[in-house]
């Protein structure tokens, strides 16, 4: 099973991206269906920096450290995601998989104009997602290969305050962990 | 040049309508035309940027505003437990700044009380003394932006 081709569909109103919503330390984010290859448990991801699937070698990093903050050290339902696109492969250890839900685009909206560094390419921008927020993330940004100059600068000590993003809407669409699959 | 800084105090005929707030039991204040307005603190979600205090959002029902961390900016640490928003009106759009609980309260001051700051701050338009404390008072038009930063 895979993810891939369900990006945008109708909604009978509008179109609607389809977005897998997962949570990495003090902040959700979401990443577009057609970036998501695969959600694998841990386990089943081993202990090595990589993961191969379908003959297809995902490097794996902690996307704390990629958003620049600490992992947590323990995580009730951590899961491993396996993300593509532009042909770069890149997997990533996120706290907890939230669902997979479908956002009106009409519901999209840019950062506001007071982030105006680079941040403006890591996120395509957010949304309203439960009682909270859901960064968008760019996906070009999440394969890439890390550069020290255009990364996060550590959020020390960043919590989010007021935690009502498990409070989902009944727009969520429940998964479960899959085996890495691909249907290219 | 900021505003009003350029005229005699004699000439600033009308009198200046301050809002007081506090960020770690300091009063500071503000312009109350500058003001959006001011609600309960809560919460925010971090949101990894390179701009200098600008690294969260709050959401208050549909509306979803960036927080700029004049906290972290003055090096203090906001006080009490049921914190407050200030909404402000920054030139680029509303910004939301994490306050101490107590209730931002209203005053009056005569332009003959104002005073530039001894510090020269680009944040900073003048500052008063309000019940025996010097209160400096903040102009949020371009707070923390790189304009004023190199002013």
């Amino acid at each position: 099973m895979s993810l891939r081709g369900q990006a945008k569909t109708s909604t009978g109103v509008g179109v609607a991206e389809r977005m897998l919503v997962v949570t990495s330390g003090p902040i959700t984010l979401a990443i577009s269906a057609t970036a998501v290859e695969g959600i694998l448990p841990p386990e089943k991801a081993g202990i090595a920096g990589v993961v191969t699937a379908r003959g297809i070698t995902y490097p794996l990093a902690d996307l704390a450290h990629k958003l620049g903050h600490a992992a947590a050290s323990t995580t009730p339902d951590p899961r491993v995601i396996l993300c593509s696109t532009h042909g770069l492969y890149r997997g990533f250890r996120v706290d907890q998989v939230l669902g997979l839900t479908e956002v009106d685009v009409k519901g999209l909206h840019p950062l506001p104009p007071h982030f105006a560094g680079e941040e403006r390419t890591w996120f395509k921008g957010f949304f309203l997602y439960g009682d909270g927020i859901a960064l968008w993330i760019n996906p070009a940004w999440l394969v890439a290969p890390d550069s020290g100059d255009a990364s996060p600068e550590p959020l020390m000590g960043a919590v989010r305050s007021a935690d009502g993003q498990r409070s989902r809407n009944g727009e969520i669409i429940e998964l479960e962990a899959i085996d890495a699959e691909r249907t290219k | 040049m900021l505003r009003g800084q350029n005229k005699p105090v004699g000439e600033r005929a009308a009198n200046w309508s301050l809002m007081l707030f506090s960020i770690g039991g300091r009063t500071l204040a503000a312009c109350t035309e500058d003001v959006g307005g001011v609600r309960p603190w809560t919460g925010s979600m971090p949101v990894p940027s390179q701009v200098p205090f600008v690294h969260a959002l709050t959401r208050h029902g549909e509306d979803v505003l960036p927080v700029f961390d004049l906290a972290g900016m003055l090096q203090l640490q906001v006080r009490g437990e049921s914190s407050m928003c200030l909404i402000v009106k920054r030139e680029d759009g509303p910004m939301a700044i994490r306050i101490d609980a107590a209730l931002p309260q209203l005053t009056t001051v005569e332009p003959t009380a104002l005073h530039p700051p001894v510090q020269p701050d680009p944040n900073i338009l003048w500052q008063c003394q309000i019940e025996g404390n010097i209160v400096p008072i903040y102009s949020f038009a371009h707070l923390g932006t790189p304009t004023v930063r190199t002013a």
